[in-house]
């Protein structure tokens, strides 16, 4: 079973060639409306649309899902910087997610 | 190619049927006296197809050495997104897409924000347009932030 990389976004914009198609971990702030599917570093970054200091999600916005909007998330998926999402405004996609869950103060990431 | 970048080949990645290909009867690379009648012809070419498909299709219009504006044939997206659009050339000038169709959850009559449609506008300096599932024709341009809607339509 393929390890993954428990990593803080920003060193995951940093370095996207180490991470390509890697399973990586990443908690952040959600969007998950339509045409803004993403992860930012942070809150402020969503609230001024630095989507460059954001990955997009490759994710269906069922029921479940949207209820992550405008949370901090856990995000659980491969990685692929070739994919800048749409009109290639962000800095690489988490594709295949196999977690998405909100993320509160205090919670520590299940092994 | 007059816009100076590399042609995108619109029926890339799925094995479907693209909205405009040589084979079909677009009108892609048409010459038309305006930007904005360039952008409507294509989004009135593309918008049946995304709706059909539930996907979006986009591309930019550039200026010809004559004066002329025509239209680069529309790379095929996702259902919510357009992560193929090429980038901007030195000769484009503006940008179009559609929405697909219409999904109860989604606003797509209307032009994402800051961090979609229109932060890609302000971002190129580039007016954009959208056909939207009801066949609504929209423009949106960065140097006022104001959205207006078209008489024109692009029927589904």
């Amino acid at each position: 079973m393929a390890e993954i990389m428990f990593i803080s976004l920003i060193q995951l914009i940093q370095h996207p060639e180490t991470y390509h198609q890697k399973q990586v971990r990443v908690i952040g702030f959600a969007s998950l409306k339509f045409e803004g599917k993403a992860i930012y570093v942070n809150k402020e970054d969503y609230d001024k649309a630095i989507t460059k200091n954001g990955i997009w999600l490759d994710v269906e916005l069922t029921d479940e899902v949207r209820k992550n909007h405008e949370h901090y998330v856990l995000v659980e998926g491969t990685f692929d910087k070739d994919r800048l999402g749409h009109l290639k405004l962000y800095s690489g996609t988490i594709k295949n997610i196999k977690r998405l869950e909100l993320w509160q103060s205090g919670d520590k990431p299940k092994p | 190619m007059a816009s100076g970048k590399k042609t995108t080949d619109p029926a890339a990645g799925d094995g479907s049927t693209p909205a405009c290909s040589p084979s079909s009867s677009c009108n892609a690379g048409k010459k038309y006296a305006t930007a904005e009648e360039a952008a409507v012809a294509a989004m009135k070419e593309a918008n049946p197809k995304s709706v059909h498909d539930n996907r979006e299709y986009g591309g930019w219009v550039h200026k010809n050495p004559d004066g002329t504006y025509s239209y680069d044939p529309p790379v095929r997206g996702s259902i919510d997104g357009l992560d193929n659009i090429p980038d901007k050339g030195a000769n484009d000038v503006l940008w179009y897409h559609t929405h697909g169709a219409y999904d109860p959850h989604y606003d797509s009559e209307n032009f994402s924000g800051d961090d979609g449609d229109k932060g890609y506008s302000k971002g190129n300096n580039a007016v954009g347009y959208v056909a939207t599932p009801s066949g609504a024709i929209k423009k949106y341009d960065p140097a006022t932030d104001t959205v207006t809607t078209l008489p024109d339509t692009a029927p589904p």
